[in-house]
């Protein structure tokens, strides 16, 4: 076991720039560490160097892409209507549900946008701390715009008297965008629950 | 200013002088803190503190302990030492007063 171990350690140091390879390799033969823990070491460093910023960053791009496909495409078409028509956007909601509706779409894009840098900052940094009370804003504003976001659909169906019905609008329009676009809120909010590890 | 671990890197490095290298500020700073350190934190935070002109390295020479590896040599700058200097000297100013400043 401790050689498989060792000689997936060999392989995965090929990941690192020569130079830091011998020298970590070198540190760990002189620390007399086994092959697990070599395995174990080597995985922790390429994980800090080379995949943490970029899957980070992968995660961004899908959840910028996502923001952009989703959220930002329902408001852009009241603004569109109303900045070239000047009416607005019939959609069965009232003006004041209607205002609701988009201050809360306005507010989710900011804070996920806002939750998207200070998570970035996070993965560079992990011992920035996130104050609980921010956290908690920030979910809520995201579960007001989900919440709001089924309005419209609610108001269509009962508009057409239930022959305009879209099934799995639940699973589609809430849990979807909650689960792959707001990774960031729900890690703020879990690293800010987390309980600081006390100093020993 | 420093990081806490940034500092505890800087003085394993100042106190080990010629012989600084991954594995022995590694294990003095085990020593110290009584805590493990992985070479994942080490080696990113001699990247950062590079990078930031507060030490410099090189490669050093190869040992039969090491399986013919050379190791990665630390040595402080002057901007390191002033950094480490101040850390130090804000951390005993703030300390002065409280209960476990004495002990």
């Amino acid at each position: 076991m401790s050689r498989v171990c060792r000689w997936l350690a060999e392989k995965t140091a090929r990941m690192l720039p020569p130079d830091d390879r011998d020298a970590v390799l070198g540190d760990l033969a002189e620390l007399g560490a086994s092959g697990f823990q070599s395995l174990r070491e080597l995985l922790g460093l390429i994980a800090r160097k080379q995949w943490r910023p970029g899957l980070a960053l992968a995660g961004l791009a899908c959840q910028a892409y996502g923001l952009l496909l989703i959220f930002v495409r329902g408001p852009a078409i009241y603004f569109n209507i109303w900045w070239r028509y000047g009416v607005r956007y019939e959609d069965g909601l009232s003006p004041a549900r209607d205002f609701v509706f988009l201050a809360c779409y306005c507010l989710a894009l900011i804070s996920c946008f806002w939750t998207s840098g200070v998570a970035l900052a996070c993965f560079s940094r992990p011992k920035i701390r996130v104050p609980s009370l921010a956290a908690a804003a920030m979910l809520t504003i995201n579960v007001l715009a989900i919440w709001t976001s089924t309005w419209p659909q609610a108001a269509l169906e009962t508009w057409s008297g239930g022959a305009i019905h879209a099934k799995f609008v639940w699973q589609l329009q809430v849990l979807r965008p909650f689960a792959l676009l707001n990774w960031p809120v729900a890690y703020l909010a879990a690293n800010a629950l987390r309980r600081p590890r006390r100093a020993q | 200013m420093l990081g806490e671990f940034e500092y505890l890197l800087l003085t394993a490095a100042a106190k080990l002088g010629e012989d600084a290298y991954g594995a022995a500020i590694r294990q003095d700073i085990e020593r110290v803190t009584g805590r493990g350190c992985s070479i994942g934190a080490l080696y990113t935070t001699l990247d950062r503190l590079e990078a930031k002109g507060l030490i410099e390295t090189w490669m050093g020479e190869a040992t039969p302990q090491r399986g013919g590896r050379p190791k990665r040599m630390v040595r402080l700058t002057a901007n390191g030492t002033q950094a480490a200097t101040d850390f130090y000297n804000t951390v005993v100013s703030a300390s002065r007063g409280a209960a476990w400043a004495a002990i």
